[in-house]
């Protein structure tokens, strides 16, 4: 399984993860950096091979779920 | 001696990297429209946008560049799984265009990135195909 981080303004992959809690954390380091908006343009995918490919989230959505995630790793630590 | 080095048969790999100029022509771009736009081979860089704090070095470094497939069902796929990348595919054929380079990128399967000046790009565009039917309203 491969999770590919998405910009969709410009159409580019901007990098590919094994673990979904990697790709988050940039998102949130984004978000943090440079506002909520930073999200909006941004989709994250899983891929599952044999042409499995599917949209986990997106935009808002993908920014609450990286927030609840670094809110999880920082419980953890 | 140039004589000789042309002679000798090539190897299994040589002779792939002598072939992959040549077939690496041909590339398909996710687009929003048709006919394309310049902004649909516009890269992160010269959009402005701003990278992620620690962002590892090849993110960095694919920032200024523009992401096409090999193939036309491996555009097809992603364009599916993702409608807001574009609904359309445009065909790139690289032949006669100079100033564009073309690298195998990522661990997405099928995934290069070109590098190259976005109306360059554009001019090169020979094919666009809408992935997705378009649904009339009283279909609905």
């Amino acid at each position: 399984m491969t999770y590919e981080l998405w910009d969709t303004e410009s159409g580019n992959l901007i990098q590919t993860y094994e673990r979904e809690t990697d790709a988050l954390a940039l998102v949130h380091a984004a978000v943090e950096a440079y506002g909520a908006e930073y999200a909006a343009d941004l989709a994250l995918l899983l891929d599952r091979g044999r042409g499995d490919l599917t949209t986990v989230a997106s935009g808002r959505e993908l920014a609450e779920r990286a927030r609840a995630a670094a809110v999880s790793v920082a419980e953890t630590h | 001696v140039k004589g000789k080095q042309f002679a000798r048969p090539l190897k299994r790999q040589e002779a792939l990297v002598v072939a992959e100029p040549a077939q690496l022509r041909r590339f398909f771009r996710i687009v929003r429209s048709d006919p394309p736009r310049l902004v649909d081979f516009t890269s992160n860089l010269i959009r402005g946008r701003p990278i992620p704090p620690g962002a590892d070095e090849e993110i960095v470094r694919l920032w200024d560049g523009i992401l096409v497939y090999r193939t036309e069902s491996q555009a097809r796929r992603h364009a599916k799984a993702s409608p807001m990348l574009g609904e359309y595919l445009a065909e790139l054929d690289l032949s006669n265009v100079i100033g564009i380079r073309v690298e195998r990128t990522t661990n997405s399967k099928g995934h290069y990135t070109l590098w190259g000046a976005a109306d360059r790009l554009l001019a090169a565009v020979v094919r666009v195909v809408q992935v997705r039917p378009v649904v009339m309203e009283n279909e609905r």
